[in-house]
């Protein structure tokens, strides 16, 4: 049975016809308006109850489970069905897209370009419509708020080739600063291309040892070297890493300069090149500070 | 590989001593053919109490005048060909 025909029955039988004293315009009118609001789009659950409706519009299966879950009391499933009918329900509004995650740098909207009048570059004083502006070279912060590190056991002298880890140290002011010499030594940076703040103080292991290689590293990271030495590490013994020869003088053992001379002193620690165990021995000036000695030397212990 | 790196080191000794290799090069070459390809366990008697010496005196060649005067540890070329003409001698005395 098509709904509307119900529909007109349960208009016409719920006592709003008018009465025959009333003017034909006026129920002319009246008739209108009762049909325009039968034909408008009221859910039919509401004026009328759910089990007529889930037995007019769904089949005879979906009709006995109706009835089987109405028998027992639990809330049917084809309530949803029959409120909301086939259409999925409408979608709300789009969101507005949300700005990205993060904290909001205020220098972004500062250097904002596309704001009208803008000038690249950082804004120094003034107020915000300033022409106050210049390039700036910004260095990102690599550093670390939560302070030093605890340090890692001490390594024992060892493979010399291997390079070491830093030990994290608090850095330490050299006392004197040679003056810089000709370029002739390998340099020795740190991992973000800047000089690291205190390579002796990292690689040290007891304060003489440290006040040693304050001055074996020279103050723009070059290793204060003859230049006899400089040529061989750029020649036959260019295997030797300048990180070997400071974990040497760091960790090695030290003895007096085996020809005697004075003031001179030579590191020795166990070393390997391609399978050769050896000694890596520097001999170090300890008053100036210049290894005028390098040579790794297979087939000897230190 | 052994054999090759003891060919070379009598090699490069008799071209030092006739003057067709520097002192730098000579010391350059040796010191890295002795230590780091030769295995010294096949050395003879007689060609360890050559090269030894000779290695120890090498490795502390300086070509520099200035240093060599500054530093007492470097040896210069009259010192190299000296040691180098002893080595040719432990060699030429010993049975081949």
């Amino acid at each position: 049975m098509p709904l509307s025909g119900r529909r007109g029955a349960n208009v016409w039988r719920s006592g709003e016809v008018p009465s025959p004293s009333v003017p034909p315009s006026t129920l002319v009118t009246g008739i209108f308006t009762v049909v325009a609001l039968a034909a408008c789009s009221t859910p039919r659950a509401l004026r009328a109850p759910v089990d007529q409706v889930s037995a007019e519009d769904l089949d005879g299966h979906q009709e006995r489970v109706f009835a089987s879950d109405k028998s027992e009391g639990r809330p049917s499933r084809t309530i949803v069905l029959a409120a909301g009918g086939s259409r999925p329900p409408p979608r709300p509004p789009p969101v507005p897209p949300r700005p990205p995650p993060g904290r909001i740098d205020p220098r972004h909207q500062e250097n904002d370009h596309t704001r009208p009048g803008h000038v690249p570059g950082r804004r120094l004083a003034g107020p915000p419509d300033a022409p106050y502006w210049e390039p700036v070279l910004e260095i990102p912060w690599r550093g670390s708020l939560q302070g030093p590190k605890p340090t890692p056991p001490q390594r024992a002298p060892g493979e010399a080739v291997e390079p070491a880890l830093p030990t994290p140290r608090p850095p330490q002011q050299r006392p004197s600063q040679p003056p810089p010499s000709p370029a002739t030594q390998s340099p020795q940076r740190g991992s973000n291309g800047t000089r690291s703040v205190g390579p002796a103080a990292r690689s040290g292991t007891t304060v003489e040892r440290t006040a040693v290689l304050e001055r074996v590293i020279r103050f723009e990271g070059a290793l204060n070297m003859s230049r006899t030495v400089a040529r061989q590490l750029a020649g036959q013994r260019s295997f030797i890493p300048s990180q070997s020869i400071l974990d040497t003088i760091a960790f090695g053992v030290r003895a007096a300069d085996p020809q005697g001379v004075a003031g001179q002193f030579m590191y020795r620690s166990a070393a390997s090149f391609n399978g050769s165990r050896g000694t890596l021995g520097v001999l170090v000036h300890e008053p100036s500070g210049e290894i005028r000695h390098v040579l790794f030397q297979t087939g000897v212990a230190p | 590989m052994t054999e090759q790196a003891r060919l070379r080191l009598r090699r490069l000794l008799a071209e030092f001593r006739a003057g067709k290799l520097d002192t730098e090069a000579f010391c350059a070459q040796f010191e890295h053919t002795y230590n780091l390809e030769l295995d010294k366990s096949t050395l003879t008697p007689a060609e360890a109490a050559a090269y030894g010496p000779l290695f120890q005196q090498v490795v502390w060649f300086s070509p520099f005048r200035d240093e060599r005067a500054r530093i007492s540890n470097y040896l210069g070329e009259a010192d190299i060909a000296r040691a180098a003409e002893a080595a040719a001698q432990c060699l030429e005395a010993a049975p081949s």
